[in-house]
């Protein structure tokens, strides 16, 4: 692809570009659903197009094709030129981009086993298997899952930048929909909505030996449906793994995006409480509270060699000790903090222009360990696996479901409670934060279905946490 | 841009020789190919402005009861072959799925006009003349606009080895505007198969209006209000509503409200709600990813439970020798089971006017955000409201309020609405809905802006 690159680059500079550039992307994936011991989706997809991004003007166009050839590629250059003559019409401010070191290099996901080499069938009898350990009454929806992508991307720009990349991702996991006299509990393993996800091979599925946990998660999902209603007041609140992932990708990975911040995302997802004013100023959380966005972290499923923009991957502070201290920028929007590009602009596919995306937003461990944390912790509850999740369009006010949370008395576990829901504030949440466990408990999350954007995008990003412990917490607000 | 890639006898030429090429069972072969454009604006100018050719085919190769799905995003033909093997390879290692009763054989399909050569056709500056005319509106009252004028054009063809061969293009436009006037901001839409059915006027006119008026919101705790709910947030609920609750699959393994409810009343007199692709303010696909023409289904006829859509697996694998309604998802998709596309619901006698007339102290709202699923059976959502929230006081709108949280079930919250108004809207999600009153509905929680 890499002289289709330059003879696109080429076109651009002769269009008159003051900036352009290009990515020329091919894309596997192998998604399998199993239900009730039944293969319910089998797919092998394939695509392959490329994007060409121009700045004519001062202002942005950008076009796309799936037909990759270089007559297209003229035509495609032409067209995005002429939409971002179009979108001069309504231009204040010339875009201006940050200086970067044009990068020329490689980079490629470490992997052990390449999970589009391993046999169908192997993927299949484990799969098949940890369903139907599942299955039987009052379960209604036995399912397991497995997903691997490959992207492989070749992205060159007028500034002389020249990046190959292959990116593997894997995942999978399983859950257990148990149903009985009007109630629908879920227990799902390692993570909900179709398990957890890496950059990495086969080896990471295989990891999770979900046959292991098939009869637990039955057993909770099961129990979950007698269990009583988890009461509504003001709670210690112990988060564990995957729900505190979320509680970061939502309350501090989307707030801290800069387009978010700038208005770019608006009329959409929102823009964000994390105006100008408060970097460097803002007490988000608590001293404990240590988060980056790191790019470069092994397995995060936000881990590459460089963006969409040819910046290399990077790990940004963004809350150092409570205090804000940093955005997700872009070449276009860290000159409007006077920094640089933190190297996070992500496009979904070869069709879509690239956003600021989170990269793995990391919240970094403290000490001990959970069962410590629970020893430690007199009267609460230990909230496990997202169930439901909203947040307003600043993100400030939010509100999650978890499938199970568990009694915490006199620093032990008791019995399993349904419907857990806890709401807040983000400053006031992160603020309550008193506890984060140690490296022991330190836990990369996938979140593979990131939506953000028009047309969307959904993006590929991590989160590495270890629970922690919050004070005071609204806990149920259903009748 | 050309059409030419649109063309019926090209895409089921390509269906034609893939069917002639396959060494399945039965074969299924769905093509789909189009350009979309997208101007994006926010701070009163254009910050994102995109535009895509895109083709996909997928490919569906049955062996027995072995199902293999392939799909690729070309229509080049060493992808289409490569494609067909693929789907016959997993075919002959998938295990076969003992209820899959085979693919559908063809069905009487009624077209829709749904295709305006000139939008196919509109240019990035008609586009962005729209966004000048609305930015211009928007600083004459100190205000910023953001939103998105987008143009579609496209088909689809599906074909399979029992006969189906089914073809439909269409165009899209929509026009969306969140205008922001200090701490107030005001939404408005507008959706048609053509760029000339917007209403670009209206949505200047509105989103402007609103806007101003949202100024200085004042602070309102969380509590059971009366509500009148525009036709976006009657959308946005309802969306959810078919995603969880008029799906065969959810249905059959209990975990729809309708499960086991069928003939009953789950609901308010006020609701009926139906699917058809074929109203005239949907102007939907006539036919699913099957090729299975699409039925006008009806699902909640005055608060009782009618019925839900289905594709061809799960209505083989119900008793009674159920049909299919034209609801299959994309083959990818399967694991999700069908949906309903084009929602209705009907509309009552008032107008906007005087829902809120009716209306002695309670909430006008807009829009929902980021609305959630809570408990699917007992459809409990939550969301935020967001860009027009206002207190009514005797009937009339007294000032703007800050956003609240709402946590409610949506079939409970229905049974207490007493007025739906005659104007109906298309809204983002596709559904077309009525403004609606719905007494004492529950916000949970408020946020500071």
């Amino acid at each position: 692809m890499e002289h289709l690159a330059q003879q696109a680059v080429e076109w651009m500079k002769r269009c008159g570009v003051a900036y352009g550039d290009v990515r020329f992307v091919a894309e596997r994936e192998q998604d399998i659903a199993v239900s009730n011991g039944t293969v319910q989706t089998l797919t092998d997809e394939r695509s392959c197009g490329f994007g060409v991004r121009v700045l004519v003007n001062g202002a942005w166009g950008f076009h796309s094709s799936c037909e990759v050839a270089e007559a297209e590629i003229e035509r495609v250059v032409r067209q995005a030129c002429a939409i971002a003559a179009a979108s001069a019409l309504t231009a204040s401010e010339p875009v201006r981009l940050a200086e970067v070191e044009p990068c020329r290099g490689q980079y490629t996901t470490p992997y052990e086993k390449d999970p589009f080499e391993v046999p169908l069938a192997t993927k299949l009898e484990t799969l098949i298997a940890a369903s139907r350990a599942m299955m039987g009454e009052p379960v209604v929806l036995a399912q397991s899952f497995f997903k691997a992508c490959e992207t492989v991307k070749t992205f060159a720009s007028t500034d002389g930048a020249l990046v190959r990349q292959r990116i593997v991702e894997t995942g999978g996991g399983i859950a257990a929909t148990s149903v009985r006299d009007g109630q629908m509990q879920v227990r799902s393993y390692p993570n909900s909505f179709r398990g957890n996800f890496a950059t990495a091979g086969y080896e990471y599925f295989e990891q999770m030996a979900v046959l292991s946990q098939a009869e637990r998660v039955r057993r909770e999902s099961v129990a979950l449906l007698s269990a009583p209603q988890c009461p509504s007041g003001r709670r210690t609140v112990i988060l564990e793994g995957g729900q505190l992932a979320l509680q970061v990708h939502e309350s501090i990975g989307h707030p801290i995006e800069l387009d978010r911040v700038l208005g770019m995302e608006s009329a959409y997802a929102g823009d964000s409480f994390l105006t100008l004013d408060k970097l460097d100023r803002l007490q988000y959380g608590s001293p404990l509270v240590n988060v980056v966005a790191d790019a470069t972290v092994p397995g995060g499923l936000g881990t590459f060699g460089y963006d969409d923009e040819g910046v290399p991957a990077q790990r940004t502070p963004i809350i150092a000790e409570g205090r804000f201290v940093g955005y997700m920028s872009s070449r276009e929007t860290a000159p409007l903090i006077g920094r640089t590009s933190s190297g996070t602009m992500r496009a979904s596919s070869w069709s879509r222009t690239p956003l600021i995306r989170m990269t793995n937003v990391n919240l970094l461990p403290q000490q001990g360990t959970l069962d410590d944390l629970i020893a430690d912790t007199d009267d609460g509850l230990l909230m496990a696996t997202n169930r439901s999740w909203s947040i307003d369009n600043k993100r400030l006010n939010f509100q999650f479901g978890t499938e199970v949370a568990w009694e915490i008395k006199k620093g032990k576990l008791g019995q399993l409670l349904r419907n857990p829901t806890y709401t807040g504030v983000t400053p006031e949440f992160w603020n309550s934060c008193d506890a984060v466990c140690g490296p022991s408990e330190w836990k990369l999350f996938g979140t593979p279905n990131c939506g953000k954007g028009q047309p969307s995008q959904t993006a590929h990003v991590g989160h590495g946490v270890a629970p922690a412990r919050f004070r005071n917490v609204e806990v149920g607000v259903m009748k | 841009m050309t059409t030419d890639h649109l063309n019926k006898d090209y895409l089921l030429g390509l269906a034609e020789s893939i069917l002639a090429l396959s060494e399945a069972d039965q074969t299924e072969v769905v093509l789909m190919t189009g350009e979309d454009y997208l101007t994006r604006f926010s701070k009163n100018h254009i910050h994102q402005n995109v535009g895509s050719r895109h083709a996909s085919v997928t490919i569906r190769a049955v062996t027995g009861k072995q199902i293999g799905v392939a799909q690729a995003e070309s229509l080049d033909e060493a992808s289409l072959r490569d494609t067909l093997a693929k789907a016959q390879e997993i075919a002959g290692l998938c295990p076969p799925v003992e209820d899959f009763k085979g693919l559908p054989k063809p069905g009487r399909i009624r077209p829709i006009e749904a295709f305006d050569e000139a939008t196919a056709r509109t240019s990035p500056e008609e586009r962005a003349r729209i966004v000048v005319e609305l930015v211009t509106a928007a600083k004459r009252r100190r205000g910023e606009a953001a939103g998105l004028v987008q143009t579609q054009a496209g088909a689809m063809a599906v074909a399979n080895s029992r006969g189906v061969r089914a073809y439909h293009r269409m165009t899209g436009a929509q026009f969306q505007s969140v205008v922001t006037c200090g701490d107030g901001s005001g939404y408005a839409e507008s959706q048609g198969t053509a760029l000339g059915d917007l209403d670009v006027r209206g949505v200047i006119r509105d989103g402007v209006g609103k806007a101003a008026r949202s100024r200085k919101p004042q602070p309102i705790e969380a509590g059971d209000y009366d509500v009148v709910l525009e036709p976006a947030a009657v959308g946005s609920l309802v969306d959810m509503l078919g995603y969880s609750g008029f799906g065969a699959k959810a249905f059959q393994e209990g975990r729809s409200f309708m499960s086991g409810k069928i003939g009953q009343k789950v609901t308010g007199d006020a609701i009926t709600i139906v699917d058809n692709a074929h109203d005239a303010r949907q102007k939907g696909l006539p036919f699913d990813f099957e090729g299975v023409p699409r039925k006008r289904v009806k699902l909640i006829d005055r608060g009782v439970a009618a019925g839900v859509v289905y594709d061809s697996y799960l209505a083989g694998r119900e008793a009674g020798r159920r049909a299919s309604t034209g609801h299959a998802l994309p083959p990818k998709y399967a694991s999700y089971g069908a949906m309903p596309m084009n929602l209705l619901v009907s509309g009552g006698d008032q107008s906007l006017r005087s829902l809120i007339a009716g209306t002695e102290r309670g909430l006008l709202v807009t829009r929902f955000h980021y609305v959630n699923f809570v408990e699917p059976v007992r459809a409990v959502l939550t969301g935020m409201t967001r860009d027009g929230t206002f207190w009514i006081e005797n009937g009339k709108i007294a000032h703007p309020v800050r956003n609240l949280r709402f946590t409610e079930s949506v079939i409970a919250a229905f049974e207490r609405c007493d007025g739906l108004s005659r104007m109906r809207r298309r809204v983002e999600g596709g559904a077309v809905c009525p403004a609606m009153r719905i007494r004492g509905f529950r916000f949970s929680g408020k946020t500071e802006f």
